[in-house]
């Protein structure tokens, strides 16, 4: 073998991921250096970011003082070679893949890192963007050893059981990886406080003489149940709706490394390091578009505003007012809990598993039915109006809550302010003792929550006896209940009776489930 | 003697000058006045009423002529009555009597429950509920009569054939199929210019004995029909309503200008002289001790809130939106836009 060695390349292998939508793919970078023309060859798909580190690599090993292959024809292949490579996180490893080929590190030595991380001119290595995700994957696939850029510890080091070689410069990695010097690795763990209760500066508390909708919104998150406002300008529609993160129940830890991961994809991850441990809440604006919404743009998808809700609220006020492309690009992901973004060669999945609220005036001037103001509005438009939200996307909704104009001057008004008002803390503790309950009965179910309910397990989990039978039977009948509209019933009962902790649905829950089904469907009849 | 082109193009051209012609030579001499006195400045094309003609036909529309027996008497009287009525179904009786239900088409809950319970009662009693089948307030008083199983007659904008608002497609075929009509004095295929609508409603106001104003804004098409009412001499029953309510602002000074005010459902029998042989027969639900509560605080507030119960009773949301619900089954309150009102 001695005298083949003359012939035989060296060829070396480092590992390295790529980012494929939420997935992260392992992917093997080599190199063959052979005799022939001096020349760097990269193949296997790289995008352009990939593409220039052969300039970097060059500057970098040879200012690291380093031996760049010199009268070498190098070939780098990054293999899979048909999945297209992105990002400048293939810099550190294609270096030392070259300089393993050049030098005399034998392959079996590298094999159980990975490796990420970007070059700087000078040879120093800059942190790179979705290490998170990248290591998240990494660790998913079975690496147990990742050497990464120091600056991206910190947010790193959240990753359960996984040894972390921070780096500074190519050099130390080079030689760490040659046996020259020692990396001392820091092992991942999951952060010490999981959940600290969301501080925020706002509070149900300050919502005066609202109870009504903040029953509402309490029943809907403790079931993730969809919600809809339907309202005149200045009820407090928004003003709640910003609220429903601070009684949102906490998130698990794998919950949190999910939605960080989701995040960092998009470029947001949180400064500060760390897992988002609060739930998310976004309110896209009205004008957003369908793009903006599901996910996608230029080149790989990107996700959008319903996966960045993933495990938290999408509030979206004046829904009406939305696009109706964007509207109806909502459908799939509030049936499947999930979003594909199909492309030519590529088809991308994110999860958006959201609750979603949604809030609507009664008419475009908002004022139809207020005691006060005078309606502008014609038939037809309030008609147009009311068919903008197209029957599917209501179908979604389980919960409906007409608000009305608070008079602040009569004395009813003065009378709520006097009333007890409910803190934040009061209602997440209650929610937090539903959804408890529902983890519990729904262990050996595919499903988590109530508003999940269907079919063969919606009989069986909401089964009714006498009186609740009764009332549901003559409520549905009297009240022109539709079949779907049965079906929503049953399940917000479920959520109102886990509320109160009771085991079985009783008539009362059955009643109040029945104050927030859908109306304007009778309306339409009798108008 | 049979409708012809030159009573539809007659009753096309309704104007002052068309109606003397018509007074000095006599219904029976159509078509010479029409080739001898109108000048070419009138637009003589009669093709377009001959297809009407046709369309009617076609559609089983009958054609009511003024000089005709069952042309209703009441309407003779007005001052410039229809000279045709394009009529599907049938025609009141000529003894019934009829009472006209006009209201907003934007109604509030109280407005469209009021317009229905009138219609009802008057529908139980035999009396004839007129009105112009448009959203709201109009078509649940034709609602209401059919299930009270009265006779009801729909007064449309457009020609009869033509559902306006197509929306009530539905409620038009009911009324035919019960015996009740719809009838116009637009040619058939006319689509409804806003402009009929006025005219339409001294139709309404004409057949009928009486009108009941459920809700109407001020200067509103309902207002119009108020007023042409009081032009005919006809009987104006105004529904009262709160001051504060938009709604009830149109019908609130018909009432301080002259109008009978309905304070009850039963008060419009009184007024038209019918004995009231009904009995209260639905008494009430029996209440379970929470719900008279809520019940009677809602009884003294008249609308309210959700919210506004919880703190007038002391009680949870949760607990008052089970109570509503039970109470909203056995129909004693009803809720639209975020208020709860009693239903009976």
């Amino acid at each position: 073998m001695e005298t083949m060695k003359g012939f035989v390349n060296m060829v070396s292998f480092i590992r390295s991921c790529t980012i494929v939508g939420v997935d992260t793919e392992i992917i093997r970078v080599e190199c063959d250096l052979s005799r022939g023309m001096p020349l760097l060859n990269m193949v296997g798909l790289p995008d352009a970011a990939v593409r220039e580190s052969r300039d970097r690599l060059r500057a970098a090993i040879l200012n690291s003082g380093l031996n760049f292959p010199v009268n070498k024809r190098i070939t780098i292949n990054l293999s899979p070679a048909g999945t297209k490579k992105e990002g400048t996180h293939l810099d550190l490893p294609i270096a030392l893949s070259l300089l393993a080929g050049a030098g005399e590190i034998g392959p079996e030595e590298l094999e159980e890192y990975a490796v990420i991380g970007e070059l700087s001119l000078d040879g120093r290595v800059e942190g790179v963007q979705q290490a998170l995700p990248m290591c998240i994957g990494l660790k998913q696939k079975g690496v147990k050893k990742i050497i990464l850029p120091k600056e991206n510890l910190k947010n790193v080091s959240v990753v359960e059981d996984v040894d972390l070689y921070p780096v500074e410069t190519l050099r130390e990695a080079y030689r760490f990886i040659a046996g020259e010097e020692t990396v001392i690795p820091v092992r991942g763990k999951r952060p010490a406080t999981a959940f600290q209760s969301p501080d925020s500066e706002v509070d149900f508390s300050e919502v005066l003489g609202r109870e009504e909708a903040k029953r509402a919104i309490e029943i809907s998150v403790s079931g993730f149940h969809h919600l809809l406002f339907t309202g005149p300008p200045g009820c407090g529609k928004s003003m709640m709706a910003k609220r429903i993160p601070t009684v949102m129940p906490g998130m698990t830890y794998e919950e949190m490394l999910e939605v960080t991961k989701l995040y960092s994809l998009s470029g947001m991850e949180p400064e500060e390091g760390g897992l988002i441990s609060r739930r998310p809440f976004r309110a896209p604006a009205g004008n957003v578009s369908a793009a903006a919404m599901v996910g996608g743009g230029a080149g790989v998808p990107k996700p959008g505003e319903i996966t960045l809700a993933h495990l938290g609220t999408l509030f979206l006020d004046e829904m009406p007012e939305m696009r109706r492309d964007v509207l109806e690009a909502l459908r799939q992901p509030l049936e499947d809990e999930k979003i594909t973004i199909s492309r030519s060669r590529s088809k991308i999945t994110y999860p958006s598993k959201f609750m979603l609220v949604g809030a609507r005036n009664p008419c475009p001037c908002g004022y139809l039915g207020d005691e006060t103001h005078r309606c502008t509005c014609s038939m037809q438009q309030i008609r147009r109006y009311r068919e903008r939200l197209s029957g599917p996307i209501m179908d979604r909704f389980d919960i409906f809550v007409d608000l009305s104009a608070i008079d602040y001057d009569s004395p009813e008004w003065a009378a709520s302010m006097t009333a007890p008002c409910r803190s934040s803390a009061d209602m997440r503790a209650k929610i937090e003792g539903a959804r408890a309950i529902q983890e519990e009965r729904y262990i050996k179910e595919e499903i988590r929550y109530n508003s999940q309910l269907q079919g063969r397990i919606l009989k069986k989990y909401c089964r009714l006896e006498g009186a609740a039978k009764e009332v549901y039977d003559m409520g549905c009948r009297r009240l022109k209940v539709s079949l779907r509209g049965r079906d929503k019933l049953l399940k917000v009962a479920r959520t109102i009776a886990d509320l109160e902790g009771k085991e079985e649905i009783g008539a009362e829950h059955v009643a109040e489930a029945l104050q927030y089904r859908r109306r304007d469907e009778e309306k339409d009849e009798s108008q | 003697m049979r409708v012809n082109e030159y009573d539809l193009w007659f009753a096309d051209h309704a104007g002052e000058k068309i109606r003397r012609l018509l007074e000095e030579a006599g219904p029976e001499d159509l078509e010479s006045l029409y080739d001898s006195k109108l000048t070419a400045r009138w637009n003589r094309d009669l093709d377009h009423y001959r297809k009407c003609l046709e369309r009617a036909e076609k559609k089983q529309m009958r054609i009511v002529r003024l000089t005709d027996p069952d042309y209703p008497a009441n309407l003779k009287e007005i001052h410039d009555p229809p000279w045709v009525l394009f009529l599907r179904g049938a025609l009141p009786d000529p003894g019934l009597r009829c009472c006209a239900i006009v209201g907003s088409r934007k109604a509030t809950p109280y407005g469209l429950k009021m317009a229905f319970e009138f219609g009802k009662i008057l529908g139980e009693h035999g009396v004839g509920v007129v009105s112009g089948m448009a959203l709201g307030a109009d078509a649940r008083g034709h609602q209401g009569c059919l299930e009270g199983g009265g006779y009801t007659l729909a007064v449309l904008g457009s020609g009869a054939d033509v559902c306006t608002p197509p929306s009530n497609r539905g409620l038009m075929e009911e009324i035919l199929a019960r015996g009740g009509g719809v009838i116009s004095e637009q040619m058939p295929g006319n689509s409804g210019w806003p402009t009929n609508y006025p005219r339409r409603n001294r139709i309404i106001s004409g057949i009928s004995d009486g009108v009941i104003v459920v809700e109407a804004d001020e200067r509103s098409g309902t207002s119009i029909t108020a007023n042409m009412a009081l032009e005919q001499g006809r009987d104006v029953y105004a529904l009262p309503g709160n001051i504060t309510s938009v709604m009830s602002r149109g019908t609130n000074r018909l009432i301080r200008d002259g109008a009978v005010p309905l304070i009850s459902v039963e008060s419009i029998l009184e007024e038209l002289d019918i004995e009231t042989a009904r009995e209260q027969e639905d008494k009430l639900p029996p209440l379970g001790k929470d719900e008279e509560i809520v019940y009677r605080t809602l009884k003294q507030t008249g609308m309210a809130a959700a919210d506004e119960l919880c703190a007038l009773t002391g009680k949870t949301p949760g607990e008052v939106a089970g109570l509503l619900g039970v109470m909203e089954i056995k129909g004693l309150v009803l809720r639209s836009g975020g208020k709860i009102m009693i239903a009976k």
